[in-house]
Formats: structure tokens, C-alpha cells, sequence
């Protein structure tokens, strides 16, 4: 009877659960498929019709306008690409090695050193300073390493690292050390493969940071060899903008293609964007449980 | 042993972190010679070309705002060869996105970065004015006379008031293809003016066009008789209609009247026109002639590409009275052109220039230019060499555009494309092309119509005046967060200004409108003295 119940409840329960996490998974993924639809959708069914879940009128004419609009949107992939992969591997590797540094008890000079990390959260010179230095003492103005560079430490990772690093127990390293480890070897041969979980996180925030960078495109890059996927498709949206409200631009672009693409480009805009970088969160995912169980055995 | 390992990683980290400044530091400037020498054999190569012994061209930089355009290279390379020869130049025009223009631009003043040429304006976060008191462009007032005479000569001494400061040119302007002048008035749907048997051509005012949307709104379910809008509001964003020009920011308070000698500053929420408005339009709205949500919309383009609009506010210049046979080409804005929808057109005022338009649209000179001298003949240059601006402007003959007859072309698809950005740059004008969509007799008539008012239309009696806004910043402030709660539900006829018109005048004193009334007066009656007015 007892054991009935009990398993009435969890059938319940179970129903509640999955039904809780279907209803969040829909909330979630159905304005993704709208804007999927969306950018499929001719835009002047769009403004007749209103928005649909399929499209009323399929058409690729918000794909097209995007990809012959302006200058190769494939080369500010192959751009986006190279500063993401390069600059998320070096600033894991910058960031790990500094929070490493700075977790350890027999660094002297660690908590000033932090202290000089740390204090950057609260205060920054700001836009203008930054411009200055990047551009007149840096001279990094129109190069591919500024995309990188600017990105490079992040004070909240070394943070966040800092904190995992001193989690670790102390008698891992030291034991390392009598068994004749030197201090780069530890480092690379134990103290990251334990850290999987924290470059993972950290791994996922930086490429994403990477990947959706704009500004510093805007502020520094003149090349339009150099120009990044979001610097490019950013600049793509205001410059629709700035054709719809000048009358005589949006009257000639309609003669050849029809009704400027405005909604829909946007969307499909936004469909590249998401681009490849969906494709981190599986991969990293991987990383997130065995972080998770490695701890578990662990405690 | 032990000690000595305490060390290393953070001796580790301070390497590190030096190795990548100087990697910084160091690449940059490869990167910065790189170009630059091969430029140097560019130069020289084609100085060999060209047979000229003299200097080797120097390179002006010009930033504009636009977005990426495709085939640029090929296009400067051969705007290029043009510039050179007539002035031993070449040009590098950089394109900055819409968005971040601004932005960009007041941060290169501000570190003191080198530009050569720069277009700028008094709109937006452009701070034209701004800028050229804090001596961020240089006076060319001398080399514009020197090296820009036609340029100069073409555009009346009027309007080159609107640009000084203190006395002074400090940017070109570019005489925008649709001039100065302009009046104020309404666009009616064409069907529907015809079908009401209503007789557009005698309004004058707000009121007159009553009648109108009326019997659009009994006639003609699911459409929007009247578009209000808070992005062109109908009382603060044209002061004109209402014989008066605004000082500084439209919605701001203190306007003063044209034809008023005195100059006085008054706020314009105290008139008996705000108040006339505020009636009109509370009596549109509840008879349903403005859409229940317009105070809060924020994008109007819909409705009319929807073709749901049937009347809405214009700046008809010339009008459909003053020149009938634009009306093969009136269409409603934005409405779909396949669908023809055709409209009348009726200004209520004369032409006028206001203040701020001579500002529209300036090239200004970077006050750290290596050559201002040549950037000013390169101004001269875009303004005045048809075969340039072209090329600029709508890329190279048979590649880019096919022509269909003398004046005219047609833009052939997915090639150079400026984005009709040319009006950044300068102007040819008298010869321009058209694309295949205009009439080019109706519109060569409509601008001679154009020109030949900015000679003769009323100027603005605060022209050349700046005001700066500096002393009444936090009344500026509070000011506008207070015009945002009440503005635009009071001028879209949305609550009953029985109700709340009192309260938000005092609402307006609280937050110092006066004052910043007085400062206007002041700095107005200071710049009259200075000026012999």
C-alpha cells in the first residue's frame, strides 16, 4: 500500500518535472523558431499578415539582402573565427596562469598583485583613456591583434579562477613537488586537467565575449578586410535603418529588389549570428558533468 | 631551492604580462610601416608614370559615417588616379557605421588623433558646434576663399552665417541636393481627397483639414485618418507652422518669433497657439482620427507601408499649388511605389530657413590635419569635378550604373553601392545624374524652384547664433524628463489638457524652465551686441 503510494507520487512528481521543463523548453526555444520564420517570411506578408510560426509567404529575399548587401560577410566569419578560437585559447591560458600565480600561499607580493587586478573592477579610466592608449601608445589601431588584445584578461575570470585555484587541496601540488614535479608541470599536468570545469565556464563566457564583440570593431578598425561578423552585420541593421527613413533611397532600392528587406534581414541578421557558436555549448557541456562528478568522487 | 621555486610563477605572470605589451607593441608598428612603404613604392612608382618631379602626393583621410561598401578599392583606385592629377592627392575615405560614427569621432578629438577631413553636422551626437569652439576642426575661413572659391560662392552668404562660430567657418557646407528652404505643411491621400470632393488646396492650418479625416474615419474602416508621431511631434518639432523658430534643441522651451526684430525668448507651452493645438488635437483623438497608441509608438513605417495612413504631417517645398505637375510622381511616404498611391501636397507657411539647417550637413577640416591646404582643395575638388562625385557616388559607367539618357542612369544590382551617403561628402550639382526612377525635368525644375528660394526666403533671425547650453545643463535635464512624461500623451490629444495642461506647465517651472528661458535671452542679447543688431 505504502510502497503503492510512494509510487503514485513519484509518477506525479516525475509528470510535474518533465511537464515544468517541456512548458520552459518551449518559452524558450519558440521565439528561436520565430525568428527563424521570420527571416524566411517576405516582408510584406510580414507587415500584412503579422508574425507566424511558419511562414505565410517563404522567401529568402532577407538572406540574400544580407549576403550581397556590402562587403563579404564570409570573410568577417573567417575574422570572427580566428579572433575567437586564438583569443579564447590565450585567455585561458593568461588568465589561468595569473589566477594560478596569485592563488598560490607562497607567492610574495600575491594580494598586492590581486589588489592591482581586482581594482580595475571598481574603477576604469573609461572610453576616452582607452581609446588613447589602445591608439597612440599602443598603436593598435586597424590590426587584427586589437580584436584579441583588448579581450585578453578579464579581472572577474582571474576572479573566478583564483577562487577554484585556492579550492584545490594544497596537498596535491606539495606531493607533486616531492615527487620531483617542477612548477610548469604541475601546473599543466595537474592543476589544469582538475580545473576542467572552471576553463570550461570561463571557456564558454570569453568565446562568447569574443564572438559578439562589436565595439572595439567600431572603434578601432578602419580595414574592411579586418571588419568583424557582428561589426558587419550591426553596421548591415543601422544602414537599413538609415535607407528606410531616406525616402529617396528606399523608393529606388524597392524598384530593383521589391520592398527593402528591413524585419526579415534583421532576423535572418540574427540567425547568422548565432552561427557557430551554438555548436560550444554541447561541446563544453561535456566538460560541465565531468567537472562535476571528478568533484563528487573527490568529496 | 624551495625559496627560489616561490618565485616563479609569478615572476611567470610579470613576464607575461610585459611579453604581451611589447608584443603589442611591437607588431603594431610592423603593421604601421608595412602599408606605408608599400605605399612609398606605389608612389614612387607611379610619380615615375606620371613624369612629375614634384613632391610625392600625400594621403587625406576622410571619415564619413556608412556602412561597409562593397568594391570600395576598386572605386578609390580609380578616384584616386582623378584626385592626383588635379591635385597631387589621394584620398582614404573611411566608413564608419552609423551607429558608432558619432561615438568614434568624439573620441579621436578628444585624444587628439590626426584626421584630415571629417564630415560632421548639429544633429545627433555630432556636436558640430561643440566641437568647433573647443577647437577640435580648423578656421577656414582664408583657405575656403583661397582654395574653395566656387564652392564657397555657390551656397548664399546667408547660409554660411548658420556655420560660423565666433566669427568663424570652421566646415564647408555641403548644399544638400534638396537646399535650404523649406515650409511646413501636409500630405493628403489623393483617393480619398477626391472621393470626399475636399478641397485641399485651401487649408492653411491644423483645423481646416478637420472636415478631411472626418469622412476618412466614417468612410474608410481601417484607416488611420491622421499619423501623429513623437518622432516629428506636431507642435514641438515645428516651430514654423506656428511662425516661430526654435534657439538650440526643438522641444526645449524658449522659442522666439521670426518676424519678431526684438528677438524676445518666450516659453512656447505658454502661447495661445500651444493652446489652440492642444485643442485641435484632443478633439482628433477623441473622435478617433489619431490611433489610441500613438504617444507611445515608436516606428511609424508600418502603417505606412501599409498604406493605412491618410493624412500626415510633410515638408512640402514646392507644393502641389505651387507646382501641379509633380503630382504624376506624389506619392504617399513610404507607401509601396507599385501600388501608387498618389497624394496632394499643401505647405501652410512660406519658405523659410531656420537656424539649424545650414549645420545639416558640414565637411570640417581636422584641427591636427598635416595638410589643410590640400584638404580644402580636396573639398573644392568633390564639390566642383562632376566625373569625381560620380564615381563616388554611384561607381564607374558600365560596370556599376548603365546610362539611359544624358542625365540619367540606372544602378545595376548587387555592385558599387554608396548607399546614398554622396550628401556627406559635397555636392555636384547643376549636372547631377539621376537614377532611373526620377523625372529629371520635374525634378531640375523643382529644385531651380529650391535654389531660388534660399536666396529669397525669410532667414531665421537667430542665424549664426550658438546657444550653449553649459550653464543650464541640470535644467536641461530635468526639463526633458518632464517634457518625456507629458509631451507626447498632451500633443497626441491622448489626456485631456483641461486636466493636465496647467500641471505640466508647472511641472516645466519647477524644473527651471525659466531659467534656461533666461540664459537663451541672454546669450542672444549678448551676440546681438557683438554682431551690431
Amino acid at each position: 500500500m505504502g510502497q503503492l503510494k510512494m509510487k503514485r507520487e513519484g509518477l506525479f512528481s516525475k509528470l510535474a518535472i518533465n511537464l515544468m521543463f517541456i512548458v520552459y523548453c518551449a518559452m524558450c526555444l519558440i521565439p528561436v523558431l520565430l525568428v527563424l520564420s521570420i527571416s524566411l517570411t517576405n516582408e510584406k506578408s510580414l507587415l500584412t499578415d503579422g508574425y507566424h510560426l511558419i511562414p505565410k509567404e517563404f522567401s529568402l529575399i532577407g538572406y540574400q539582402y544580407v549576403f550581397s548587401g556590402t562587403t563579404s560577410i564570409l570573410n568577417a566569419y573567417k575574422i570572427t573565427m580566428i579572433v575567437t578560437a586564438v583569443g579564447s585559447f590565450l585567455h585561458l591560458l593568461v588568465t589561468s596562469l595569473m589566477s594560478y600565480a596569485i592563488s598560490r600561499n607562497e607567492v610574495r607580493y600575491r594580494n598586492q598583485v590581486s589588489f592591482l587586478v581586482f581594482f580595475t573592477i571598481l574603477f576604469n579610466g573609461g572610453l576616452a583613456p582607452y581609446y588613447i592608449l589602445i591608439t597612440k601608445y599602443l598603436h593598435l589601431k586597424d590590426t587584427l591583434l586589437v580584436l584579441i588584445i583588448v579581450l585578453l584578461v578579464s579581472p572577474v575570470h582571474v576572479l573566478i579562477m583564483r577562487n577554484f585555484f585556492k579550492a584545490l587541496p594544497d596537498s596535491i601540488i606539495e606531493s607533486a613537488r616531492i615527487d620531483g614535479s617542477g612548477e610548469f608541470n604541475t601546473f599543466f599536468r595537474i592543476v589544469l586537467p582538475l580545473s576542467t570545469p572552471v576553463l570550461a565556464t570561463i571557456g564558454l563566457f570569453i568565446s562568447i565575449a569574443y564572438w559578439n564583440d562589436w565595439f572595439t570593431s567600431a572603434l578601432f578598425i578602419e580595414n574592411n578586410k579586418l571588419y568583424t561578423l557582428q561589426y558587419l552585420l550591426q553596421a548591415l541593421m543601422s544602414n537599413i535603418q538609415y535607407l528606410l527613413s531616406n525616402e529617396q533611397a528606399s523608393r529606388a532600392i524597392e524598384k530593383s529588389i521589391g520592398m527593402l528587406p528591413g524585419e526579415s534581414a534583421r532576423m535572418a541578421a540574427c540567425v547568422l549570428s548565432i552561427g557557430p557558436i551554438i555548436l560550444m555549448y554541447p561541446v563544453l557541456q561535456r566538460y560541465f558533468v565531468k567537472g562535476l562528478t571528478l568533484g563528487a568522487v573527490k568529496a | 631551492m624551495l625559496h627560489r621555486s616561490k618565485y616563479i610563477p609569478s615572476v611567470i605572470a610579470y613576464i607575461l604580462i610585459l611579453a604581451l605589451t611589447l608584443v603589442g607593441c611591437g607588431t603594431s608598428s610592423d603593421s604601421g610601416n608595412t602599408p606605408s612603404t608599400s605605399e612609398n613604392q606605389n608612389q614612387t612608382k607611379t610619380t615615375q608614370e606620371t613624369a612629375k618631379p614634384n613632391d610625392p602626393p600625400v594621403e587625406l583621410t576622410f571619415y564619413i559615417a556608412n556602412a561597409p561598401v562593397k568594391d570600395m578599392d576598386r572605386i578609390m583606385d580609380a578616384a584616386n588616379k582623378i584626385i592626383k592629377e588635379k591635385i597631387n592627392a589621394t584620398l582614404k575615405l573611411v566608413v564608419t557605421d552609423w551607429s558608432a560614427y558619432p561615438q568614434k569621432m568624439n573620441l579621436m578629438i578628444s585624444s587628439g588623433e590626426p584626421f584630415d577631413l571629417a564630415f560632421t553636422g548639429s544633429w545627433g551626437e555630432l556636436n558640430y558646434f561643440q566641437n568647433a569652439s573647443k577647437g577640435a576642426y580648423l578656421d577656414i575661413t582664408d583657405l575656403l576663399d583661397k582654395y574653395a572659391p566656387v564652392t564657397k560662392s555657390r551656397v548664399p552668404e546667408s547660409i554660411w552665417q548658420g556655420v560660423k562660430v565666433n566669427g568663424k567657418i570652421y566646415g564647408s557646407i555641403n548644399y544638400q541636393v534638396w537646399g535650404m528652404a523649406g515650409a511646413k505643411g501636409v500630405q493628403l491621400r489623393k483617393d480619398f481627397a477626391d472621393k470626399y470632393n475636399f478641397d485641399w488646396k485651401s487649408i492653411k492650418n491644423w483645423n481646416d483639414l478637420t472636415p478631411f479625416l472626418d469622412a476618412v474615419k466614417k468612410g474608410e474602416p481601417g484607416i488611420i485618418p491622421w499619423e501623429y508621431s513623437n518622432q516629428a511631434d506636431n507642435f514641438a518639432d515645428m516651430p514654423l507652422i506656428y511662425g516661430m523658430d526654435s534657439v538650440g534643441d526643438n522641444k526645449i522651451p524658449g522659442w522666439i518669433r521670426i518676424n519678431d526684430k526684438d528677438v524676445k525668448v518666450f516659453n512656447q507651452y505658454e502661447t495661445e497657439e500651444y493652446k489652440d493645438y492642444l485643442k485641435t488635437f484632443r478633439n482628433w483623438y477623441v473622435n478617433g482620427y489619431i490611433k489610441k497608441d500613438a504617444a507611445t509608438m515608436k516606428d511609424y513605417l508600418p502603417d505606412r507601408k501599409a498604406k493605412r495612413i491618410a493624412a500626415l504631417y510633410a515638408n512640402p517645398y514646392p507644393d502641389l499649388v505651387d507646382m501641379p505637375e509633380l503630382g504624376v510622381q506624389s506619392f504617399m511616404s513610404q507607401a509601396p511605389p507599385e501600388d501608387k498611391v498618389y497624394s496632394y501636397s499643401k505647405r501652410f507657411t512660406e519658405p523659410f530657413i531656420p537656424a539649424n539647417s545650414p549645420s545639416t550637413a558640414i565637411v570640417a577640416v581636422g584641427a591636427n590635419s598635416k595638410h589643410p591646404e590640400k584638404a580644402v582643395q580636396l573639398i573644392e575638388l568633390l564639390n566642383t569635378d562632376d566625373s569625381l562625385f560620380h564615381l563616388l557616388a554611384f561607381g564607374e559607367e558600365g560596370k556599376d550604373y548603365k546610362k539611359i539618357s544624358d542625365k540619367q542612369i540606372e544602378m545595376i544590382k548587387d555592385m558599387y553601392n554608396f548607399n546614398w551617403s554622396e550628401w556627406e561628402i559635397g555636392q555636384s550639382y547643376g549636372r547631377m545624374l539621376w537614377d532611373q526612377n526620377a523625372n529629371v525635368e520635374l525634378s531640375e525644375k523643382m529644385l531651380s524652384m529650391i535654389y531660388e528660394a534660399d536666396k529669397t526666403a525669410a532667414v531665421s533671425p537667430v542665424m549664426g547664433f550658438v546657444f550653449n547650453s553649459e550653464p543650464v545643463k541640470t535644467q536641461i535635464a530635468n526639463v526633458d524628463a518632464t517634457l518625456k512624461e507629458y509631451l507626447y500623451t498632451l500633443d497626441s490629444g491622448s489626456v485631456d489638457p483641461d486636466k493636465y495642461y496647467t500641471e505640466f506647465l508647472n511641472k516645466l517651472k519647477k524644473a527651471g524652465a525659466d531659467d534656461i528661458i533666461a540664459e537663451k535671452q541672454k546669450q542672444i542679447d549678448e551676440w546681438k551686441k557683438a554682431n551690431g543688431k
